[in-house]
């Protein structure tokens, strides 16, 4: 994937303006609060179709405008063009891929691959287990066809079970046909989470060693389901059989969850371990560990993608390189970077991006992108 | 303003997918349209409502009991197909690729809307299977491709398990999360034949 002009209108501090990208990617240099943040963000709009910072549409509009639209043009690996409208008026978000209006955002959603890396990832290590299962989802929903679909119809599913237990006096029949539907898309969504981790993890674990100094940490995707349904911890399983496992236990355990008022199992309960060594990473792990984990599952997705489907995201990097310090594995990011399209955000020039010969310099100031 | 426009522009409103803008907008063209265009419109709605109910036997929008489905000798009595609302028999019937009868359960459960089985008339369609003759032995099911779709699609299977009436659904064709209302008859004809058993 590459990026190669991105249109911008109203969005955040930035001017409006259209920008010509190079083909190997740009350092973009500038103090903070400056606007080089949002440049990143404005691309992974193309991606996410939201803010990869969490903020709300609105808070992207420019202060005092009505709107703000992000319009950008990229290739894939084959040199086919594609160009997507992300737009926002206050209301309603509108998505345009290739001058036609798409309203499923699924439709959408993927269409453009990059993979962004900011000192907030952390969190998908340090915070609870339900961060690191919006982590997969994301990657799964850009990734795999029909996964988004899948997540959507279990959630509500699981929604609707959720209504019906709280009420209490629901008959068997009334709520077997949820628990049915939850069995067949909980099993997809296990089955393509474990599948994801089974492939990412050999990945990580190399990457890990070399930026972590020969450290070893590995990732595994832990589930109830799983378990029950005696998998062995290859990274495939009997997706039927796993539904089989899962209705029964929603029949088994419906009278226990319904003085509970809800569902107790399920994928919205699973978690993605890290272990570093014997231990485990978010109890045990340093700062500077914790953060090398986050960096290098990121980077193995990318890596991931490249094997399995020859696809090179776009990498858009928020000021990492001042938080890794030995030179190995700075030596060993920029090699990699010089793989894929790359955006990478930094306060002012530094001796490390020597290395990163191939990217063009841009100064971002007061909202201003110009050549340094 | 006048009580009376403000009345109107209220009720327009309450209309689905018109908003107070569009009310307002419609509300002005009626004051300042022919007067006998403005009457013919209050006077169909009257009709409308004088005239037009619901088929006791299908559910079906009908002006005569039974209506033109259920009386048409020619078609097929022993198949029905269950749908969600009288504007989806539209759909299939202009498909023109269906002979059979129907039976519309006005909506579909959706506990997260306060729909259970029983705001639906599958008690209705139980009793039609025990007392039609000839006898219903085939169900298609052919509610929307939702997640609350497929649930009310299981919940029919569910009821008729154990009993002579064959239930398949039609799956094949249909784009999840696509609606009935709005696919070409030629995808709704697909679908019907690409039906499968549950
Ligand atoms: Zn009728």
């Amino acid at each position: 994937m590459r990026v190669d002009r991105l249109k911008l209108d109203n969005f955040r501090n930035l001017v409006n303006a259209t920008l010509e990208f190079a083909g190997r990617g740009h350092l973009l240099i500038g103090d903070n609060g400056h606007g080089k943040t949002n440049l990143l963000e404005a691309i992974y709009y193309l991606t996410l179709l939201r803010s990869f910072r969490g903020s709300q549409d609105s808070e992207c509009i420019r202060f005092g405008e009505e709107y703000f639209s992000i319009r950008g043009y990229w290739a894939d690996e084959q040199e086919s063009r594609e160009n997507l409208v992300v737009g926002y008026d206050g209301r309603r978000k509108k998505l345009v891929l290739d001058g036609v209006e798409k309203r499923k955002v699924s439709e959408v959603f993927g269409a453009f691959k990059s993979v962004v890396i900011c000192p907030d990832d952390i969190g998908i290590v340090q915070e609870g287990p339900s961060v690191r299962r919006r982590y997969l989802d994301i990657v799964l929903s850009l990734y795999v066809p029909g996964y988004l679909d899948c997540l959507k119809r279990y959630r509500r599913a699981l929604a609707s079970r959720n209504v019906l237990l709280k009420r209490h006096a629901t008959a068997a029949n009334a709520i077997r046909p949820w628990e049915v539907e939850m069995a067949i898309y909980g099993a997809r969504l296990v089955t393509g989470r474990l599948e994801f981790t089974g492939q990412v993890e050999p990945v990580y674990g190399r990457l890990f060693e070399t930026l972590g100094g020969g450290e070893q940490s590995s990732l595994r995707y832990q589930s109830d389901l799983l378990k029950a349904a005696g998998h062995d911890g290859g990274d495939t399983v009997d997706q039927e059989k796993l539904a089989q496992v899962f209705e029964q236990r929603l029949e088994e355990r419906r009278s226990v969850e319904m003085e509970r008022g809800t569902t107790l199992s399920g994928p919205q309960t699973d978690e993605l371990v890290f272990d570093l060594g014997e231990r485990n990473l978010r109890s045990f792990g340093s700062q500077g560990q914790q953060r090398t984990a986050v960096i290098c599952l990121k980077m193995a997705e990318a890596e991931l993608f490249q094997h399995s489907r020859g696809i090179k995201p776009v990498l858009l990097l928020d000021d990492i390189f001042s938080e890794l310090d030995p030179h190995r594995s700075q030596r060993l990011l920029a090699e990699l970077l010089g793989r894929h399209q790359s955006f990478i955000t930094a306060p002012r020039m530094e001796a490390v991006f020597d290395r990163l010969g191939h990217l063009v310099p841009l100064k971002v100031e007061q909202g201003e992108v110009r050549p340094l | 303003m006048s009580r009376s426009l403000e009345k109107l522009i209220k009720s327009l409103g309450r209309l689905p997918g018109i908003g107070e803008k569009t009310a307002g907008r419609l509300a002005y063209h009626l004051l300042k349209c022919p007067d006998e265009q403005a009457r013919q419109l209050a006077e169909s709605i009257g009709q409308l409502r004088d005239n037009v109910f619901f088929c006791p036997r299908c559910g079906n929008i009908t002006e005569e009991d039974p209506c033109d489905i259920c009386r048409d000798e020619r078609r097929e009595r022993t198949v029905v197909c269950v749908v969600e609302e009288p504007s989806d028999i539209r759909a299939i019937e202009t498909s023109g690729s269906y002979r059979g009868l129907y039976h519309v359960l006005g909506g579909r459960l959706s506990p997260l809307e306060g729909m259970g089985p029983d705001e639906l008339s599958f008690g209705k369609l139980q009793q039609r299977i025990e007392t039609s003759r000839p006898r219903i032995n085939e169900l298609i099911v052919a509610t929307n491709p939702s997640v609350e779709g497929d649930a009310t699609a299981l919940y029919i299977q569910q009821m008729l398990n154990g009993s002579q009436v064959r239930v398949s659904r039609i799956a094949c064709g249909l784009p999840a999360g696509g609606h009935l209302e709005y696919m070409d008859a030629l995808t709704i004809s697909q679908a019907l034949h690409g039906r499968h058993n549950l």
